[in-house]
């Protein structure tokens, strides 16, 4: 009897500890929605002893800035609104004051005179509700590169807080137009991507067209008519140096760089029949990849070197189609309505940027390499020839109005943050450069 | 004869009470996903507590409350009057007979051993039964899925958001504040994952920027502090197809 009672007071007992007895346990949830804001940072102007570093100081705060606010992903917080001020570095900041402002990250810095004329620009990174310090950097330059220092300071915090490259310290090469319609002048410019310190390239005497950037290099290639019939063109841009890519007995056009930068993929036009060439820049061997009656044209790599993205109208109409980087297995990745024109491959590799032309109206997508999950991101009466900034975020491409010039805009991947580039004339055909060395 | 008699009671008492014993153990839910809670019970024990919690108030406070009947009903959001301990609507006193016995089980077993954090703990938990507990954790993550909305930025626009997902612990005090630090505990290791390392910095600080949490000011669950003292939340986006 003792045994039995025992053994069901055992079971009780057991079964009591495991589901009766409300068990202590943790809250747990999915937490699946949130939102997609720009995260606000604050930038405080730099700080200096001297007066001309001090305004120095505040022009390269002040390009970070507006670099962070054109990304999309940042608000920076308005200077005003600032409730303490930081006179030194070494103090750390009252986290408390930035965070009754809303301010997640905080970014102070100092411009110090060096001996020798050049400046000294430190700068230091804080995640305001952590209460930590992030790698912050120190550089030391001529006083007038402060804005190639505002820009890596910029790709510096973008890295941190996005976990991806950077895309400010670059420049964009594009075609500049000015003039009446009917005597355009096309002429390579180049500038900062954020329209700043703009140059010309090349003289109003020729037209040009498509320039693209080397991925690894600062060097451009591009199609001129300089010598009569089209031609592909190298320009290195750190010797200022020009070339003729090579004499083919046709038209040659729509260069592209190979990833690594020693292979330069075109089209050649022989009586009327356009195919797909690369050419080795040591040995200058030309290797033919495509071989169709059909125009075959606008090559552009995948950033892994082993695949061409190109445009066909094999097909009936313009489409996108994918080979391999010899010329092997080609096949059709574009199936949606409309014609799909100026194909390039993402940096990133997960896509590959178009232009689409349906219903009269231009557009600008992305799809991913085996054609699917087709987006399109703006779309106007004429949008056009899409470039990605080297981290696979942001898309440049011109736009070009009824009756209005060509102007360069960017969108970025979510296609929300669509924004004009300032440029001093028109512009077309924009290239982005790897970040700079 | 007798002796037979009296085992036939024993084994048929048994087995009743076993059976009752597996109806209320399978019913509770665990964290760990391992058990499915079945679907009749959450949907039915709002209804039931929300009407036995009304006809409280009612009975409790002559005072006339703009409750229930004008306010539209919604499952999460909507204020309700606050409960005093809820009736178990099922607790009948063989139940509480049960209980009574196990406990002095328990104590005669020697295992009892809490301090006084814990006994407070379990006494604060005693009256919940699994429709009441299901309601209330379903309250309290409705609250705070609608409070974190506005402090996490969702990792969408990095490369394969739908790979980072993160699960952040930490407690919270009685007044909703945040006790200690939060920890990233999934991932374990993410110092070389670029997207991972934003992904778990955005729950972290997502956390800290929503500190203090709604809880004590919700009128259910707001006096469960053993809901919600200890939070385990998974941060990841929605999967689609």
């Amino acid at each position: 009897m003792q045994m039995i009672k025992r053994f069901l007071l055992a079971v009780f007992a057991f079964a009591a500890l495991a589901g009766l007895n409300p068990a202590y346990a943790q809250l747990r949830v999915d937490i699946t929605e949130g939102h997609l804001n720009p995260t606000p940072v604050a930038v405080v102007d730099f700080n200096s002893q001297n007066a001309a570093a001090q305004q120095v100081g505040r022009d390269i705060a002040g390009v970070i800035r507006a670099n962070l606010d054109r990304s999309g992903l940042f608000r920076p917080v308005d200077p005003n609104a600032f409730i303490e001020r930081i006179t030194a570095l070494e103090v750390p900041p009252r986290f408390a004051d930035w965070r009754v402002i809303d301010a997640q990250a905080l970014v102070v810095g100092e411009v110090t005179p060096l001996p020798d004329g050049r400046i000294r620009v430190v700068f230091r990174f804080y995640d305001v509700f952590a209460e930590q310090e992030l790698p912050g950097q120190e550089y030391a330059t001529t006083p007038d590169n402060w804005r190639r220092v505002a820009h890596q300071i910029s790709d510096r915090i973008y890295e941190q807080l996005t976990g991806e490259r950077g895309y400010f310290d670059t420049r964009i090469v594009f075609v500049s137009e000015s003039g009446p319609r009917t005597q355009r002048v096309k002429r390579l410019m180049i500038m900062d991507q954020d329209g700043a310190n703009p140059v010309f390239l090349t003289q109003p005497g020729a037209l040009v067209l498509t320039p693209r950037f080397s991925p690894t290099t600062q060097m451009i290639t591009y199609m001129s008519f300089e010598n009569g019939p089209p031609r592909v063109f190298l320009y290195n841009l750190a010797t200022n140096r020009r070339e003729v890519l090579g004499d083919f007995p046709g038209m040659t056009f729509a260069p592209r760089f190979s990833p690594d930068g020693q292979r330069v993929v075109f089209t050649l036009d022989m009586n009327g029949n356009s195919e797909i060439f690369s050419m080795d820049l040591r040995t200058r061997s030309r290797q033919r990849l495509t071989n169709q009656a059909a125009i075959d044209t606008s090559p552009s790599y995948s950033p892994d070197g082993g695949q061409i993205v190109f445009n066909s109208d094999r097909g009936g109409s313009p489409q996108l189609y994918v080979m391999n980087a010899d010329g092997s297995g080609q096949r059709r990745i574009s199936f949606g309505e409309g014609r799909y024109s100026t194909p390039v491959w993402s940096p990133r590799g997960d896509l590959i940027a178009f232009t689409r032309q349906s219903g009269g109206r231009f557009a600008i997508g992305v799809m991913r390499p085996d054609g699917s999950g087709e987006r399109i991101l703006t779309e106007s009466y004429l949008d056009e020839a899409p470039t990605w900034s080297p981290n696979g975020r942001v898309i440049m491409f011109f736009r070009e109005g009824r009756g209005t010039g060509a102007r360069l805009w960017s969108v970025d991947l979510t296609g929300r943050n669509l924004r004009q580039i300032p440029t001093p004339t028109d512009a077309s055909d924009p290239a982005w450069s790897p970040l700079l060395p | 004869m007798r002796p037979g008699i009296f085992v036939s009671i024993i084994g048929h008492v048994g087995a009743a009470l076993m059976t009752l014993l597996a109806w209320e153990t399978v019913s509770v839910p665990q964290g760990g996903g391992t058990i499915v809670v079945p679907i009749e019970i959450v949907d039915v024990a709002p209804e039931v507590n929300v009407r036995a919690l009304a006809r409280e108030v009612e009975e409790e406070a002559e005072a006339p409350e703009i409750a229930d009947e004008t306010q539209p009903e919604e499952a999460t959001a909507t204020p309700t009057p606050r409960p005093r301990q809820p009736q178990r609507p099922n607790d009948d006193d063989w139940m509480r007979d049960l209980r009574a016995d196990l406990s002095d089980a328990s104590k005669e077993r020697g295992q009892q051993q809490r301090d006084g954090e814990r006994a407070d703990r379990d006494q604060a938990g005693a009256g919940l039964g699994t429709a009441e507990r299901v309601t209330l954790e379903a309250r309290a993550a409705a609250l705070v899925q609608a409070h974190l909305r506005r402090c996490w930025r969702m990792p969408a626009d990095l490369p394969e958001p739908e790979r980072l997902v993160v699960v952040v612990q930490f407690d919270v005090n009685r007044n909703g504040t945040l006790n200690g630090q939060p920890r990233v505990t999934t991932p374990r290791n993410y110092t070389f994952d670029a997207p991972m390392r934003v992904a778990a910095e955005a729950a972290l600080r997502a956390v800290r920027q929503c500190d203090p949490f709604p809880f004590p000011d919700d009128p259910v669950v707001g006096e469960h502090y053993e809901i919600w003292r200890t939070n385990e939340y998974r941060f990841g986006l929605r999967q689609q197809n």
